[in-house]
C-alpha cells in the first residue's frame, strides 16, 4: 500500500501563533494515526494530508486532525464555534487586540478547558491548540499536566515552528 | 445556523445525502474554512478543488456546506466580476469558482452576480 503523508506548517506567511496551532493538530494527528500508517512529508511546508491509496488530500488541519481520529463529533457546538470563529480567528491575525485575546483565552479556560483528560475528543484538542497557540504561558499556568499523547504532540509542535515575516513589527 | 442563504436552501427540500469518511473530512474542511472565515487564503485551494468536484463534499448535488461556503465567496465573487481590472484573467483564473457560485447564484434565485458568458477564456492548462 502506497504510503500517507503528513506534513506541519512551517509557511513564512502565517503567524507564529496559528502555526503553533496547527501544528499541535498535525502532531496529534501524526501520533495517532493508527491504520492510517502515516509518515511526516519534510519537503512541504504547509499543512496537508495526503492518502497515498488514493490521493485524498486535505490542506486544514482541523479536518485532518477530524479525519485521522475519525472523530466528526461536535462540529456545530458552541465550543467547536468558539475555537474556530474566536480563538483562531485571533491566532491568524497579525496584530490582534491584546485585551480580546486575554478575554477569549479566559473565556476557553473556564468554559471548555477546566478538564483536559483522556480520552480526549477532536473538539476539545482544537479547543485546546487554539488557547494554547494564543496565551501558553497563561494555559500552562491553569493546567498541570496533559494526557500523555497531547503533551508528546505539544512537544512535537514546538520543534516545528519556523519565524516568519509576521513576527516582527516594523 | 441560520441565515438567508441556509433559509432559502432548506426551503428546496434537497435531501442530506449519507456522507464517507472522505466527505466528513471534506465537510470538516470547508466548514472550518467559513468559521475562521478564511476564504480570502484558501481561494486558490477552493477553486483547484471544484476543478474535479461539482460541489465542496463531491456529492452530486449541492449540500448546506456549499451554502455555508458561498455565503463567504459572493463578496469575493461579486469583486472579481465587477473588477474594471482584467475581468478576463479573472474568471479565466478562478474558472472553477464562478462556475460553482453561478450554479448557487441561479438555484437559490439571487440577482446577486451577473455573469458574462461571452468571454472568449483561454484553454485551462492542469
Amino acid at each position: 500500500m502506497a504510503p500517507s503523508h503528513i506534513s506541519f506548517d512551517q509557511s513564512k506567511g502565517q503567524t507564529s501563533a496559528l502555526q503553533l496551532a496547527n501544528n499541535i493538530k498535525l502532531a496529534y494527528a501524526l501520533l495517532s494515526s493508527g491504520n492510517l500508517k502515516l509518515e511526516e512529508n519534510k519537503d512541504v511546508s504547509v499543512p496537508q494530508l495526503v492518502i497515498g491509496a488514493t490521493g485524498y488530500r486535505l490542506f486544514d488541519a482541523n479536518a485532518i486532525l477530524r479525519y485521522t481520529l475519525n472523530d466528526f463529533e461536535s462540529e456545530e457546538s458552541d465550543e467547536y464555534n468558539f475555537a474556530l470563529s474566536s480563538l483562531e480567528s485571533l491566532a491568524s491575525h497579525k496584530d490582534p487586540n491584546q485585551e480580546h485575546v486575554a478575554e477569549s483565552v479566559r473565556k476557553s479556560l473556564d468554559n471548555y478547558l477546566s478538564s483536559v483528560t483522556a480520552p480526549l475528543c477532536a473538539t476539545k484538542i482544537i479547543t485546546f491548540a487554539n488557547t494554547y497557540a494564543l496565551s501558553p504561558t497563561v494555559v500552562e499556568e491553569k493546567i498541570n499536566s496533559l494526557p500523555e499523547t497531547l503533551q508528546k504532540a505539544l512537544d512535537l509542535a514546538k520543534t516545528k515552528i519556523v519565524r516568519s515575516s509576521t513576527d516582527y513589527k516594523h | 445556523m441560520s441565515s438567508d442563504l441556509l433559509n432559502k436552501f432548506a426551503a428546496l427540500s434537497i435531501s442530506a445525502p449519507s456522507l464517507t469518511q472522505e466527505q466528513k473530512g471534506l465537510q470538516a474542511q470547508w466548514d472550518s474554512v467559513s468559521k475562521t472565515g478564511n476564504i480570502q487564503a484558501s481561494f486558490e485551494e477552493l477553486n483547484l478543488h471544484l476543478r474535479d468536484h461539482s460541489f465542496v463534499l463531491g456529492t452530486s448535488q449541492p449540500t448546506v456546506s456549499d451554502i455555508s461556503l458561498f455565503e463567504h465567496v459572493l463578496p469575493v465573487a461579486k469583486e472579481l466580476t465587477n473588477s474594471s481590472k482584467d475581468v478576463k484573467g479573472n474568471y479565466a483564473k478562478y474558472r472553477h469558482v464562478l462556475r460553482w457560485s453561478q450554479y448557487l447564484n441561479d438555484l437559490l434565485q439571487l440577482n446577486d452576480l451577473t455573469f458574462n458568458l461571452d468571454l472568449d477564456l483561454p484553454r485551462e492548462i492542469i
